[in-house]
């Protein structure tokens, strides 16, 4: 991989989960700041997924 | 993780009143679809989580794509087998950056933060009408960019581990294990010391390399755990946002850094849309 040239088109490359999950977890997007949408009591406007991770590995950080 | 994913005649119908996912914010495009007044009508053929159809809702000038979501698709986050619970993240992961990536081939995005969901498709029009400034100044910001990743590595450094494994230098008089403890430890520390230096030499080359072809940069925590499977110890894993017609030049300049039979390695990966710089983009006051 490091010595190709950039792909314009990023699609037909699998990306490695780790690298999505830097980008979708940690930062990045659009938050809407101002919603709450409750379920079942839960808050699911934005769903702390990295808590889901650290709740099912309780004893061991995130896999990624 | 879902249901077999349903044909083309079952699709749910665009709006079901209920939750939506959002995936990303994109100014909107009169021109291409005529989907009249409300602009609903711009499906894409993106396949959403669960395999719910993707659908574009516009507001003024600004659209967000999204899908309907079951609420007990929700419900479900936190309260399964671990196993369930990860193929679900990467279900969802990966459905959402192709979302992203199909609109991104053709236009500038802002994508949403993963799982992101507003109670009805009302909600997303009324959110879009309020940040619809805030929403195309980010746009504008970013129009022509892209996010490329680079990831610097160290081979796992032969230094030694075992203090056992004493110092070849000076050998120390056999009566005093002691002092021979104590000159492993230091070599241990030398070596460890050396393999520091190399390695920060390494992310400083890499990042001088990368800052000229650059508009910013994002430092994200370096990759660690079972899914790290880089091609030794990750030591920088950044995010660099560039000009689409800079993106050869980076790669070039930042891949010359690797010297992997020294153990110094250089990853791309990308191009991404700009997930690691956008702004959160809050609803204006009024």
């Amino acid at each position: 991989m490091p010595d190709e040239p950039l792909p314009d088109d990023v699609a037909p490359r699998q990306v490695a989960l780790i690298d999505l999950l830097d980008r979708l977890l940690a930062n990045g997007a659009v938050l809407t700041g101002d919603l709450v949408l409750s379920i079942a009591d839960v808050d699911l406007v934005h769903i702390d997924l990295r808590a889901v991770i650290r709740s099912i590995e309780p004893d061991h950080p995130a896999p990624w | 993780m879902t249901a077999a994913a349903p044909d083309h005649h079952d699709r749910p119908s665009p709006d079901t009143g209920g939750p939506v996912y959002l995936y990303a914010v994109t100014a909107a495009r009169h021109h291409e679809d005529a989907a009249g007044a409300t602009g609903d009508a711009g499906v894409t053929d993106a396949v959403g989580v669960a395999d719910a159809p993707v659908r574009a809702v516009t507001a003024g000038e600004v659209t967000a794509l999204v899908s309907s979501v079951d609420p007990r698709h929700l419900e479900m986050v936190g309260q399964r087998p671990q196993e369930a619970e990860l193929a679900w993240l990467e279900h969802v992961a990966r459905t959402h950056n192709a979302v992203v990536e199909s609109a991104f081939r053709e236009t500038t995005v802002l994508p949403m933060r993963i799982a992101t969901v507003h109670p009805t498709e009302e909600s997303v029009r009324e959110f879009l009408r309020k940040s619809s400034d805030a929403i195309l100044a980010e746009l504008a910001r970013l129009d022509g960019l892209v996010e490329v990743g680079v990831k610097a590595y160290r081979s796992t450094p032969p230094a030694p581990t075992e203090p056992a494994t004493a110092p070849p230098a000076a050998p120390t008089r056999p009566e005093s294990p002691g002092r021979a403890y104590l000159e492993a430890r230091r070599a241990q520390r030398r070596a460890r010391a050396d393999a520091d230096r190399d390695a920060a030499t390494l992310v400083r080359a890499v990042r001088d390399a990368a800052v000229p072809h650059a508009v910013d940069q994002r430092a994200h925590r370096l990759q660690t755990g079972e899914l790290a499977d880089g091609p030794g110890e990750n030591i920088a894993n950044d995010a660099w946002l560039v000009r689409r017609d800079a993106l050869l030049a980076l790669h070039a300049a930042v891949t010359a850094c690797a010297d992997p039979a020294a153990g110094r390695h250089v990853e791309v990966t990308g191009p991404w849309a700009p997930y690691s710089f956008v702004r959160p983009v809050a609803a204006d006051a009024g």
